[in-house]
């Protein structure tokens, strides 16, 4: 019985290093290396097709699955990790599209739960067992620390187990916190932040891309706005330098020169700006601002009034019936008091107010002319009248018809 | 009286049952279009034997086949205990029986009825079963087998419930009680595995299983019903585990019944899911009713029939049976838990989330790796107890076997330690099982390769088989799309040669079909790729070359239209496929041997003896 | 209370609780949805069905509804008509602008169905998959409305109305201002 005991002691050593050799063995030898396809079959296999009914996504071939993987397979090649694949899907589908429960909050007591209830089983057959045996007899049964022992291995096993799979990754972490955000949706987020805000979206967007010609000069016109000048100008200055042909930073850098007074370069920029294509929110920011008249105006008063016409007959030819623009030509004309220039200028205040004959301009313009220069109040007073009636009445015009004499100052406070 | 009665009863129930079967598959065959279900689902278009098929592809047919089934299981049950049915349990045994009955011909009355009348006009014809089920011959077998296991565990619940309404259990009830889930069960492993099989023959992706909502319902009662075909055998020889074993077959029977809510009421996505109906409500109610009836009589009786345990020793039989029960019952709260979780946690706070294949691997993986190694261990432990020198003496060659199936699995390729572990554990528990039933033959001769406890060690093999072929062929499965646009054009793909060979169209009545023909390694294989007038489906059928090392399967993804000239084929490759089958049906063999009794004194005795036994207080 | 009795009865209430969860179990689960309102409007650009490029960046100040449509697809074909005139209701103050991408269709059904059926707006036929992945698009049609900053407003799955557009368009700029 001893020399059995001894062949069997050493037939299950021998089994135990075979066992972990061939463990440790298969994982350390060669294996064909996992190809990217590889690599995608098994992430499709891990996601839900969003359209069908319980397919997987590699499984199933309706269109959007098929462009999913496709989507996959771009990512994978451009060496995207496996939790950046999983955020995207998740950001993009919700998160029934990911086959592996979270780990975290409710959703992760499915991690959980098992393993509480399998420590809870194994621990009550363990009593019973120990229950059911009485006394133990003799030294065959092994001692309560062993028992014990077990249980524990197993449950920690199995803790182990559920922490591996459960911390693995969380759909908590898309597109915000260390992930690093698209320069584009920064831009979008920065254009509806506070100001300070604003100017370090575009401060971080120029971390990622220097060059990028948006980022400098919405944060130059952003420091502008702010008091900022000297930063604001060499941020536009830079824009302009970068891509003489974005549209947005001649708006700023115009509206800038028109500021420190050099109208014949806000004259220039607008100008280029009037051939590129630009998106709405620039014609926007124009006309609302008025800007184009205002330099206009002020070329004209420093004499330069060629180049004002320039300006406004440039703005006009990319907006025909820009009734507003005609309106200040008009009365730039006028303002010569030339007779043939008055009577071209009273001919573009009527084609402005023929165009829109709401135009606030328009009519105190027109108001002002026929008062004062060509001497029909009467006509002036349909115009007058026509100013008076409209909902919101630009204060330098207000001002402007006081100081003509056409409408009377506003009462004194506290009488 | 009682006897004439209940012969009465089951043979009016024997002639229902039959009869609308009969009517409805004469419905099919002749594609009457004036049923309903028929013009539903029937075809002129579709080939003969799947019209007989035709009546388990859709809801109303699937419950005249299980009302068919069951019925079947009644007459068998009235039958058996023909000279017994004045026996009160009997009596409990066949009113819990036509209760079920009740319920499902209720379903068949009301939201399931399926002959409905429809008036086809002239030169009608209907659109056929889905695509889908049409497409392979396992659509024929794979429902009826599935339910012969499912309906099965009826009578066994039935046999439990009796026991507790009367509060009787004896050992000829055991017995019966044992053989009638022993049938089931080997119907129902037989059943998912034609089920498996049948998904990888037609879905084309080189899956079998999927941890679908409806996969996971079919496999629940089996988890539940073989944990309790190891404790029985505890009741048998001890006495113990009386109402665990009980609850274990009421359990069963519930989750075949809540598998089945879960299949027919859209509750949970799946491919396998019937079309959504009004049944789901009254399956529910039906799981309720269940539900409250055993806890009520376990609650009420339970602890009267309860007998007090005694084990020798940790290193013994009995406690290797506890571990069993203790590892299946975890093995299906896990998978219960997974399935039903995203509708706990929507209904919890109306977040959606899945809960997938990730996750049952796994949980499941170290669960079957706990399951492996007691296989094999268990066989080999006395029922008393023993030392764990004798063990480890007595387990000395097995364990030599699983080392050296190691190490050949890793000189032919294996790697990762999981896969690895697999094969060595598996080798370990058929070297076990080996070593018993090298035992019972030199014991016994060839006799004693039958009876139940050889039958279920060839069981063992078979089920060691399977896990071998499943954690292969999930760990080493390959799988890439391959674009073609001229015949001729060939590609290399993880050990095969796959050349192009061209297309060919085929109109047939029922569908246009694009053949794809692909040459590997020699053969010329033909997936396909079909589209269906009706409802203008596209269904794949694949290609599959089985050998016993690897299966490479093919399946059409795109052929060339306007938009471009590229065919695209996908191509899979796993290991060890065919032993997945094989083990099935090394499995059934087994069933087959451990239902055939060991001795025929055994024989003789337990018809006579029936389900006479000792009321409850009955000791070890 | 004995054992076997509160065990059967703790299992029958988790099972009663089970089954109530089950009750309540929604049968119509609708596709997946997307997390876009609120976020910025992920890039859409392309050539045209005229040859022109068309970016959303480029309509930095204006509205825009993006519309995924397919020939194929029933509800797309009714919605056309509303977008139709939608775009003629808003060309004159411009405040609007229409966008269409056509997913998973041939270029020629889309351009000849637009011929037939009218909308003169840009639409893009190329390369479309990436980005209706990138908005997370499971199936057609779905409508988006884009804020002048380029965030996504609202969302429409299935086919759109006039008045809902307008209604949606009308609330999403008062939440704005």
């Amino acid at each position: 019985m001893r020399f059995g005991d001894r062949s069997v002691g050493l037939t299950w050593l021998l089994v135990l290093a075979v066992v972990v050799a061939s463990l440790v063995g298969s994982e350390l030898a060669d294996r064909p290396p996992l190809t990217n396809a590889d690599r995608v079959h098994d992430l499709a296999g891990d996601f839900a097709c969003p359209v069908c009914q319980g397919q997987s996504l590699g499984e199933s071939d309706v269109p959007i699955a098929r462009t999913i993987r496709t989507t996959i397979r771009t990512m994978v090649d451009r060496g995207r990790t496996d939790t950046e694949i999983r955020s995207m899907l998740v950001a993009r589908f919700g998160e029934d599209i990911d086959y592996t429960p979270r780990g975290d909050g409710l959703v992760g007591l499915v991690w959980v739960l098992p393993v509480l209830v399998g420590g809870a089983a194994v621990a009550g057959v363990t009593v019973s067992i120990r229950r059911w045996q009485g006394r133990p007899t003799g030294g065959s049964a092994p001692g309560r620390p062993v028992v014990l022992g077990v249980v524990a291995v197993v449950v920690v096993l199995a803790g182990v187990l559920v922490a591996r799979s459960a911390g693995d990754r969380s759909a908590g972490d898309t597109l915000s916190g260390d992930i690093r955000s698209s320069t584009r949706t920064l831009l979008a987020d920065a254009g509806v932040a506070s100001p300070d805000e604003a100017v370090s979206l575009y401060s971080r967007v120029l971390e990622i891309q220097p060059s990028n010609v948006e980022a400098l000069a919405y944060r130059g016109w952003s420091h502008w706005r702010a008091g900022d000048r000297a930063r604001g100008r060499s941020d536009l200055d830079e824009a302009v330098a970068v891509d003489p042909a974005y549209p947005d930073v001649r708006v700023f850098r115009a509206s800038q020169r028109h500021a420190d007074g050099n109208h014949a370069g806000a004259a220039e920029d607008l100008v280029v700006l009037d051939g590129l294509e630009a998106p709405p929110i620039v014609g926007d920011l124009l006309s609302a601002s008025r800007l184009r008249q205002r330099i206009a105006t002020g070329l004209a008063s420093s004499g330069e009034l060629l180049v004002a016409l320039e300006l406004l007959d440039s703005g006009l030819e990319a907006r025909p019936g820009a009734a507003d623009l005609l309106a200040e030509r008009g009365w730039l004309l006028v303002a010569t008091r030339s007779p043939e220039l008055v009577v071209r200028g009273m001919a573009n205040l009527d084609e402005a107010l023929a165009l829109d004959p709401l135009d606030p301009y328009g009519l105190a313009y027109r108001a002002v002319v026929l008062s004062t220069v060509v001497g029909r109040p009467g006509d002036a007073a349909a115009d007058l009248a026509g100013f008076a009636g409209l909902p919101g009445q630009p204060a330098d015009l207000v001002d402007l018809l006081i100081l003509v004499g056409l409408l009377d100052p506003p009462p004194e406070d506290g009488s | 009286m009682f006897v004439v009665r209940a012969r009465i009863w089951v043979g009016l129930l024997a002639v229902a049952a039959v009869g609308q079967v009969a009517v409805m598959e004469r419905a099919l065959i002749t594609r009457d279009f004036t049923v309903a279900f028929v013009a539903e689902h029937g075809s002129h278009r579709t080939p003969a034997l799947f019209n007989v098929a035709t009546l388990w592809s859709a809801l109303e047919g699937s419950i005249l086949l299980w009302v068919l089934i069951l019925v079947g299981y009644v007459v068998l049950v009235a039958r058996r205990f023909r000279h017994r049915l004045d026996d009160p349990v009997v009596g409990w045994t066949l009113l819990v029986l036509f209760v079920v009955c009740t319920f499902f011909f209720l379903l068949l009355a009301g939201p399931a009825h399926p002959f409905t009348r429809f008036e086809p006009w002239a030169g009608y014809d209907g659109p056929g079963p889905n695509p889908l089920l049409q497409n392979h011959v396992l659509m024929a077998f794979h429902p009826p087998v599935l339910y012969l296991g499912f309906v099965g565990f009826t009578v066994p619940f039935a046999l439990a419930m009796a026991s507790l309404a009367t509060g009787r259990l004896g050992e000829g009830w055991l017995l019966e009680a044992r053989r009638w889930t022993l049938m089931a069960w080997g119907c129902l492993t037989v059943g998912i595995l034609l089920g498996a099989w049948w998904s990888y023959e037609v879905l084309g992706w080189g899956g079998y299983w999927a941890w679908d909502p409806v996969e996971n319902a079919s496999f629940l009662p089996w988890l539940t019903g073989t944990a309790y075909l190891h404790s029985v055998m505890v009741q048998e020889r001890q006495g113990m585990l009386r109402v665990w074993n009980l609850s274990l077959l009421c359990a069963t029977f519930s989750l075949t019944i809540l598998g089945t809510f879960i299949t027919r009421s859209g509750v949970l996505e799946s491919v396998h899911a019937f079309t959504e109906s009004g049944i789901g409500p009254m399956l529910l109610g039906f799981f309720g009713l269940v539900v409250v009836t055993t806890v009520g009589l376990i609650a009420w009786r339970g602890d009267s029939m309860r007998t007090v345990g005694s084990i020798d020793s940790p290193v013994s039989r009995t406690a290797a049976f506890l571990v069993n029960n203790l590892l299946f019952g975890v093995f299906a709260f896990v998978v219960l838990l997974g399935t039903v979780f995203p509708l706990l946690v929507e209904a919890a706070n109306g977040d959606r989330i899945s809960v997938g294949n990730p996750y049952f691997e796994r949980m499941t993986m170290p669960i079957g790796f706990a399951l492996l190694f007691l296989m094999a261990v268990a066989p080999a432990l006395p029922w008393g107890g023993t030392t764990g020198v004798t063990i480890a003496e007595r387990m000395r060659w097995p364990a030599v076997a699983g080392a050296a199936s190691m190490v050949l699995a890793v000189g032919l390729g294996s790697r990762g330690w999981a896969p690895t572990l697999a094969v060595g554990l598996a080798g370990f528990s058929i070297g076990g099982a080996v070593r018993q039933l090298g035992m019972a033959v030199r014991s016994r001769g060839l006799r004693g390769l039958v009876g139940r406890s050889s039958g279920g060690m060839v069981v063992h093999i078979g089920v060691a088989v399977v896990a071998v072929a499943f954690a292969c062929s999930s760990a080493f499965v390959r799988q890439a799309e391959f674009r073609f646009d001229r015949p001729g054009e060939r590609a290399v793909f993880a050990g095969h040669e796959l050349a192009f060979g061209g297309l060919t169209t085929v109109e047939l009545p029922e569908k246009t079909e694009i053949r794809v023909s692909v040459r590997v390694d020699g053969r010329t294989y033909r997936p396909a790729i079909s589209t269906f007038p009706f409802g203008g489906q596209t269904i794949g059928t694949p290609a599959t070359r089985s050998t016993l090392r690897d299966d490479l399967q093919l399946a059409v993804l795109a052929v060339p239209d306007e938009g471009s000239t590229t065919t695209v084929v996908r191509v899979t490759v796993q290991p060890l496929v065919v032993w997945l089958w094989v083990g099935g049906a090394v499995m059934a063999v087994g069933t087959a041997m451990a239902a055939v009794p060991a001795d025929g004194r055994r024989r003789r005795r337990s018809a006579g003896q029936a389900v006479e036994g000792s009321p409850e207080g009955v000791t070890a | 209370m004995n054992p076997v009795r509160a065990t059967a009865l703790a299992v029958g209430i988790v099972m009663l609780l089970l089954i109530v969860v089950f009750a309540n179990g929604d049968t119509s689960r609708d596709r997946m949805t997307t997390h876009l309102v609120g976020a910025v409007a992920p890039a859409v650009g392309g050539v045209t069905l005229d040859g022109s490029t068309w970016d959303l960046d480029d309509q930095r100040g204006r509205w825009v509804v993006v519309n995924f449509f397919s020939t194929t697809c029933v509800p797309c074909i009714r919605e056309h008509p509303e977008l139709v005139a939608f775009a003629a209701a808003h060309a004159e103050a411009d405040d609007v602008r229409l966008v269409t991408v056509a997913f998973d269709d041939r270029p020629s059904a889309v351009a000849a169905f637009f011929a037939e059926h009218g909308g003169d707006w840009p639409v893009l036929t190329v390369d479309t998959g990436r980005i209706a992945v990138d908005w997370g698009v499971v199936g057609v049609p779905e409508s988006y409305l884009v804020t002048p900053s380029g965030h996504v407003a609202a969302k429409v799955i299935g086919g759109v109305e006039l008045e809902e557009l307008d209604d949606l368009l009308a609330r999403a700029v008062a939440a704005i201002s």
